[in-house]
């Protein structure tokens, strides 16, 4: 029953089940959803690849490990965004934010998991590269609470409910915090966003 | 249009709002939303606030990092496994599909073949079934886990039941498995070997852990 094709079809609350009863198979299918959405939130808040995928990893551990607590109030994804989100926040606050995409700090183990993007940045051109950089300057530049809101809404693509709900906000403390994050990122972008 | 009595501007947070989707199927912001779209028609202001907004959504996402290939992606999994300590271990050392299949036979055992052996007319006891050390009794048997049908009640004939001298029907493996051992080669010292008053001699076996001894049957 529980092989892998069948769960592909499985609903998140149905694998939730099986991963509580140690399916192996289960778990995987949980990290391939989510882990796409999860890696962006962290390295939005991060700012490099490896402090990103360290969150995420941290992030699956911890939710899978606390699985019984999860008592199904929202859905698995805002549960392990929430997570995630924290964990990334964290791991921020423990390292020191490194300038993006630097490769000098990084450790061997790093560089090689690096090497794919290296080569997918070079087929991009500089020029996106370059943009990265700039908005992730400018996203350095935000009061952490506002980041991690606008993270939240821009990259995960949360409504203002589920952001509130992940950050035990209220809805207007939310739009509040999007909208100064937002005004503050033009100002930081202004030759950017006034390009077209 | 702004509603008739209503002149003020709406705040610019309702028209991020806006752009951002939030009053799209929502009950009770038509107001709100014929006041955005009013002003968002007829104010510059909020126009150039509109093409702001929308210019930043366009460089965020430009500004996507790539995704981390297959093999970056496996090592991750399998840290996040490794990490991940099991919920139920006696259910994840065993293959799921060996459960499934354990989980039906014990259930076909107990719902279809006792009933049939019970109930069968050459039987001349009837009691009732008593399940001894079960590992996956009835009990265990959840709305998920699902019975394979391998034969019908009619298709199945019993012809020994091990432990029927017990009294109950053993379902599973006996308590004692193999030789009883009452002594080792220590604890037996035999001072000689005569025979019975029936003429019969005692067969005596060393070797291995236990010395055996028994008496050849008598023949008629």
């Amino acid at each position: 029953m529980a092989n892998g094709t069948a769960l592909l079809v499985l609903s998140d609350e149905r694998l939730l089940d099986l991963a509580g009863e140690g399916c192996p198979l289960a778990l995987e299918e949980l990290f391939r959803r989510y882990r796409s959405v999860a890696y962006r939130v962290a390295i939005r808040l991060l700012g490099n690849e490896a402090d990103a995928l360290d969150a995420v990893q941290e992030a699956f551990v911890k939710a899978l490990t606390h699985l019984p607590s999860f008592q199904g109030r929202s859905s698995f994804k805002t549960w392990l965004l929430r997570v995630v989100s924290n964990a990334s926040m964290d791991l921020g606050r423990q390292r020191g934010r490194r300038e993006a995409l630097s490769m000098d700090a990084m450790g061997a183990r790093h560089r090689e998991e690096m090497e794919p993007y290296v080569q997918s940045e070079s087929s991009r051109g500089m020029e996106r590269a370059d943009l990265r950089l700039k908005l992730q300057q400018a996203m350095n530049q935000l009061p952490a609470a506002q980041r991690q809101t606008f993270v939240l809404h821009a990259e995960a693509e949360l409504s203002y409910r589920e952001v509130a709900e992940v950050l035990g906000i209220s809805i207007g403390t939310v739009m509040s915090r999007l909208y100064y994050a937002r005004q503050k990122l033009r100002c930081l972008l202004e030759p950017w966003t006034k390009m077209q | 249009m702004i509603p008739p009595g209503n002149n003020s501007t709406p705040d610019p947070q309702l028209l991020a709002a806006y752009l951002d989707g939030e009053f799209e199927g929502r009950d009770g912001v038509e107001d709100l939303r014929c006041r955005v779209e009013a002003w968002l028609e007829t104010d510059p202001s909020a126009q150039r606030m509109a093409r702001d907004h929308r210019r930043l959504r366009q460089l965020w996402a430009e500004s996507a990092a790539p995704e981390p290939s297959a093999s970056v992606w496996e090592k991750a999994r399998l840290r996040v496994q490794t990490r991940t300590p099991q919920q139920r271990p006696a259910a994840r050392n065993s293959p799921f599909r060996a459960r499934a299949l354990l989980s039906g036979m014990s259930a076909f055992l107990l719902f279809v073949v006792l009933p049939s052996w019970f109930t069968t007319p050459t039987s001349t006891r009837v009691f009732p079934p008593v399940v001894v050390g079960s590992q996956w009794a009835a009990a265990d048997l959840t709305e998920d886990d699902f019975v394979l049908p391998v034969a019908t009640a009619e298709e199945v004939a019993i012809l020994q039941v091990e432990g029927r001298d017990t009294g109950t029907l053993v379902v599973g493996q006996l308590p004692l498995q193999g030789l009883l051992e009452l002594a080792g080669p220590e604890d037996v010292s035999i001072t000689s070997i005569a025979a019975a008053d029936d003429n019969m001699v005692p067969q005596v076996r060393f070797g291995g852990r236990s010395p055996l001894i028994w008496a050849r049957a008598p023949t008629d």
